[in-house]
């Protein structure tokens, strides 16, 4: 009861405290809101990546240039492409170091020429160039799909007529004087619109097993991410909080009242677990009003998960700061996890390309199995069963941390 | 010049504290370097650069033709595909159970309405636990579909040509389905020798195109930047515990000036910052083989003008609260933003238009910038004087209102 | 017959190589006002640890109102109240925030929790600015709340550390008047402090510890015999050459009993000090040195711990 008593105590004092707030609740908001952004999911489902400043330099004085150019002016691609002409290459290639453009598409000289057939039906082969910004990952892959789209239909055109060419030659004894109109009626066909090189013939139907279809809101990771990164950050300084009222001599002020030392004990971690809990619960309601995020079908698992997930991080703050000589390597300690954890443990990024070692210190963090939950409940959409691992790993954290942190205490504090 | 003499001992004393205290380490070294490599790989997404993995995607085979089959023949022949087929609920169970990546489904009737020159769409489940591979594999598949597609487009490109000839009319002629099958061979053939290719690569000044992994080329400078800053700040910061403490009032009543004061911590915060970011350069290079040693006047502009820039915000920081304790809250909230929106945590090319011009705006931008365009593009010293130059102003503004504000008691 | 509400017999603490506290024993009877007095270090506060529960005692044992601090530290905890020398309150919280939270800690509640919150603010005189956040208060008002936390449960017998440390001397008053007006309505307090006129003020009877150990313990006048009729004559003199040589001399005059220097100051035990004055300075011109000062003062409780230990009290 008086146990219940000082975990309110403190759990009231940590709320009235701006700075503490500023830590618990306002950095992983702004920084959630920042990630939003910078992901460009907050307006709605745009494409995160647009106007990707390329620079065509088309030397070519053929048709398949202008091919070139008109696609990439198209409408169907100008969100994606902002394109600009320019003639020297090397001053194209200039700018991309200069960090203006991402990427130079050139068509060389004489490049229809080469490799339209002639009336022999002899053609040679040219290269269309492309260079990328080194720096950017992404944006090169994407203008380099589309260039290879481009060359793709032109190539299948060309092949095309070419083969239309050879098959109907082979008959030309038969055909005699119709072939004479061969080459006209390939230049038809190939302008027809019977030539489909926009939707090929076979394509996807992609489904995902466990999701509904629609992509991955990036909030859906990262608020429940900041949540448990803050998380284990409020953890580790409610706990200190202990060695605090050791130094300000309420501690042993309240050894002197009738209150038995485990009482004391317990009501302090109780504190930062109720404080957690209420942290976590504001971010994830303020979260779900700011955000629109999404926290899946399965309440009881919901509640489940955030109950042992912050009953797992104020034991293992409650530990180390039992075993921490004083209090300022409890508070050395304490961020020092509380910062490993976020990277190794999933709060940063998704866990699924790690492997070997650094995947073995992953699942030994509270934040790993915390995030494995979340991202089940929400992204794969279970319930209480799909998520049976991480609570009983994370339940097993907290009973295992609590206990020793109570006896290590006890220990510490009855002389 | 016994003001400097006293300068320098004020300077010296924070080096010698700082280096005596354990936890310097933890953070100027070892934690940057843990969110360095966890980062890295993650971001890279595979544990080893050197081989590309090789995904398993199940084809369940129902085509009555001989597409399907061809189908599998040329899906496995991707270097990172390994296609077989399989009974339908034995694709299933793998799936589920996270061995493959991906299940194709061909239906019955893909030979006969491909050859039709119809639209068939075909079933492709991926597991989400695995949104990389199934990313991966379902470009390899779209572009084995396309190659596919594009024969029997030839094919029948062909085949309306010769009946624009009114081939089938005449005696003698070929059967149109015959022709069909003649065609689509000769299509492939044709495919082996496209007229046009793409050539790609990277603009950069790097010699020899060296094998970076892609991950810590944005991990290794991306935390140096944040780690510093936290370094750094809470370094200049430190003046605020001296106020705190006392230290600072007694100075103040010895024969030293404000300059020699403030100079002495501000260049010692300095050099310690070199001396961190320094590190962490040599230890990216030597550990992640992230090329920091193309241009050493490069990189050694850059650390200073970064150094010198950061120590200046500390300052100014150190200025605008009024509790030492209230730095942690701020830099937490200072510089957390600052390194997202100016790239250091995920790549700015990623980010929105607006995003991107915000980060022109930010110190972090500009060094990002400067010690991507080293590791990266092969910068020498003139092309990064830009960036080094614009974090050197920031610095001047920064430190001189930080100066102006700076409350000594 | 008077009732003992504490009886301490033959305390110890040991720590691994400290022996802090090495066999103190006394009594305090219902009523009184109790002062242990010693320099900083001596063992008070381990003292005062070991009779609020809060340090096991190495061998002996205590008994409060008949409860053992060893055996039965609840029943204990329950009748004495508690004034440690640090300020052992909640910043963050108010004032009657604090003395709510801490009364629920003595088992107080509703009614009568709130009840003792009023009168203990009463108390301290902080009535109209209970609802201000302790960190906000001065060192006075921080310390009067600090004694009204220990008065919440109306405690048989209040412990005092050294209440008086670090503030200004109109705050002290207003403690000491305090101390004195909750003894007069009954309470029992034991006292420690370093301070001697605070000793002398308050108690009726008086401990003086010294190196973990009781060296004396009486009333104020029973202590003052200790040292006889012998007043403490202080003389501050340069140009002695030879100091042994004059202590010597000095301490073999007719009526003092003992001398001593204290840096540049001489300290003697003299009877009637007055009537030898002008041996004391023939004995010092003799030696060769010259008198610069001179004071002289009735046997006191200072006189008595320089008499005991041969140092002064104060460090």
């Amino acid at each position: 009861m008086k146990a219940l008593q000082i975990a309110i105590k403190d759990t009231l004092t940590r709320f009235r405290d701006w700075k503490a707030l500023a830590g618990m609740l306002a950095a992983p908001l702004i920084i959630s809101a920042l990630i939003g952004l910078a992901f460009g999911d907050l307006g709605g489902d745009e494409a995160p990546i647009e106007n990707i400043p390329v620079v065509l330099v088309n030397l070519d004085e053929g048709e398949l240039g202008q091919a070139y150019e008109e696609v990439l002016t198209s409408p169907d691609l100008s969100n994606l492409i902002a394109l600009e002409s320019m003639q020297d290459p090397e001053a194209a290639k200039a700018r991309i170091e200069a960090g203006e453009l991402r990427a130079v598409i050139v068509v060389p000289a004489g490049f229809s020429e080469t490799v339209i057939p002639d009336a022999e039906g002899n053609r040679g082969q040219a290269s269309v160039e492309l260079y990328t910004d080194p720096a950017a990952e992404i944006s090169p892959v994407i203008v380099r799909s589309i260039v290879e789209r481009i060359t793709a239909a032109i190539n299948t055109t060309l092949l095309a007529g070419q083969v239309a060419g050879n098959q109907a030659a082979g008959y030309a004894p038969l055909l005699g004087p119709a072939m004479a109109q061969l080459g006209a009626a390939i230049q038809a066909e190939l302008q027809s619109d019977s030539l489909n090189l926009e939707e090929p013939l076979l394509d996807l139907n992609v489904v995902s097993t466990g999701e509904t279809g629609e992509s991955v809101d990036p909030f859906a990771f990262f608020i429940p991410g900041m949540a448990v990164f803050f998380l284990m950050f409020s953890m580790f300084e409610g706990s200190r909080s202990i060695l605090q009222e050791e130094r300000h001599w309420t501690l042993q002020r309240l050894m002197t009242t009738p209150t038995p030392t485990w009482e004391i004990i317990l009501g302090k971690m109780g504190g930062t677990f109720l404080t957690g809990l209420l942290q976590f619960t504001i971010l994830m309601v303020s979260s779900t009003y700011l955000f629109g995020v999404d926290w899946g079908t399965s309440i009881i698992g919901l509640v489940v998960l955030v109950v042992l997930t912050v009953f797992a991080a104020s034991g293992l703050g409650a530990m180390l700061t039992a075993f921490s000589r004083n209090e300022n390597q409890a508070g050395v300690v304490g961020s020092a996890v509380s910062l490993v954890f976020g990277a190794l443990g999933g709060s940063f990024f998704p866990t699924d390309g790690l492997t070997g070692i650094i995947n073995i210190a992953s699942k030994l963090t509270v934040n790993r199995w915390a995030m494995d939950g979340f991202l089940a409940l929400t992204i794969q959409r279970q319930g209480l069963a799909g998520i049976q691992t991480p609570i009983l790993v994370l339940a097993s954290i907290g009973i295992v941390t609590f206990v020793l942190a109570i006896l290590a205490f006890q220990k510490r504090f009855v002389k | 010049m016994s003001q400097l003499k006293k300068l320098l001992q004020i300077a010296w004393l924070y080096l010698y504290t700082t280096y005596k205290d354990r936890s310097t380490l933890l953070w100027g070294l070892a934690l940057p370097l843990i969110f360095t490599t966890v980062l890295g790989v993650g971001m890279q997404g595979f544990a080893s650069s050197d081989e590309p993995p090789t995904w398993q995607l199940a084809v369940v085979n129902g085509d009555a033709g001989d597409t399907g089959a061809q189908l599998i023949a040329a899906l496995d022949a991707h270097p990172s595909l390994a296609a077989y087929a399989a009974p339908a609920s034995e694709a299933a169970q793998q799936l589920a159970d996270g061995d493959i990546a991906a299940v194709l489904t061909l239906p019955a009737e893909l030979s006969e309405n491909l050859l039709a020159g119809e639209h068939t769409q075909l079933l492709f489940e991926t597991n989400v636990s695995e949104p990389r591979a199934a990313q991966v594999v379902e470009q390899a598949v779209l572009a084995a579909l396309y190659e596919v597609s594009a024969s029997v487009e030839i094919a029948n490109t062909s085949l309306r040509v010769a009946e624009r000839l009114e081939l089938f009319a005449l005696d003698g002629a070929p059967g149109e389905g015959e022709y069909l099958q003649d065609g689509l061979a000769a299509a492939r053939q044709a495919q082996e020798d496209q007229p046009i290719s793409l050539q790609t690569s990277a603009v950069s000044r790097l010699e020899e195109q060296q094998d970076v992994p892609i991950g810590f080329s944005q991990a290794s400078p991306g935390n140096m930047v944040i780690f510093s800053m936290f370094f750094i700040v809470y370094g200049a910061s430190s003046i605020l515990l001296e106020r705190e403490q006392g230290t600072l009032r007694r100075l103040l009543t010895m024969p030293v000036s404000k300059l020699s004061i403030l100079g002495g911590k501000l260049l010692g915060v300095f050099i310690a910052g070199v001396t961190q970011i320094s590190l962490l350069v040599i230890v990216g290079q030597v550990a992640f083989n992230v090329p920091w040693g193309q241009s050493p006047a490069a990189l050694a502009a850059m650390i200073v003008a970064f150094a010198f820039c950061i120590t200046s915000m500390g300052m100014l920081l150190a200025a605008l609260v009024r509790t030492y304790a209230q730095i942690d809250a701020m830099s937490m909230m200072l510089i957390l933003p600052l390194a997202g929106l100016g790239g250091a945590m995920w790549p700015i090319e990623i980010v929105p238009d607006f995003m991107q011009k915000i980060a022109t705006y930010l110190p972090t931008g500009w060094a990002m910038r400067g010690f991507q365009d080293i590791i990266i593009r092969g910068f020498g010293l003139a092309e990064v004087l830009p960036a080094a130059g614009v974090l050197v102003l920031f610095g001047v503004v920064f430190l001189a209102l930080g100066v102006w504000r700076f409350k000594y008691e | 017959m008077t009732e003992m509400i504490l009886q301490a017999n033959n305390l110890h603490k040991q720590y691994d190589k400290v022996h802090a506290v090495q066999g103190i024993s006394f009594d305090i009877q219902q009523g009184e006002i109790f002062s242990l007095l010693g320099p900083n270090g001596a063992g008070k506060t381990t003292t005062i640890s070991m009779l609020s529960c809060l340090l096991s005692p190495t061998e002996g044992d205590a008994l409060i109102d008949g409860h053992s601090v060893r055996t039965q530290a609840n029943a204990v905890k329950q009748v004495i109240g508690v004034v440690p020398q640090e300020i052992a309150l909640y910043p963050d919280l108010t004032a009657r925030e604090n003395l709510r939270f801490w009364g629920g800690m003595y088992n107080l509640s509703g009614a009568r929790l709130k009840e003792r919150v009023e009168e203990t603010l009463e108390i301290a005189g902080l009535s109209d600015r209970a609802n201000e956040k302790v960190e906000t208060y001065s060192g006075g008002m921080k310390r009067r709340i600090n004694i009204a936390v220990g008065l919440l449960h109306e405690p048989k017998v209040l412990f005092m550390d050294e209440p008086t440390v670090g503030i200004d001397p109109q705050s002290r008053r207003r403690i000491l008047d305090t101390v004195l007006e909750l003894n007069q309505r009954g309470l029992t307090v034991l006292y420690t402090t370093h301070y001697m006129e605070e000793a002398a003020e308050l108690s009726r009877r008086i401990g003086i510890v010294d190196h973990g150990k009781l060296i004396a313990l009486g009333t104020q006048d029973e202590l003052t015999k200790l040292v006889g009729e012998s007043d403490t004559v202080r003389i501050g003199i340069s140009g002695v050459s030879d100091t042994q040589a004059l202590l010597a001399a000095l301490g073999a005059l007719n009526g003092v009993h003992h001398a001593g220097l204290e840096e540049d100051e001489l300290v003697l035990q003299a009877t009637n000090a007055n009537a030898r004055l002008s041996q004391i300075i023939g004995a010092i011109s003799a030696g060769g040195g010259q008198v610069k000062s001179i004071k002289v003062a009735e046997p006191n409780l200072e006189a008595v711990f320089l008499h005991l230990t041969g140092r002064a009290l104060r460090d």
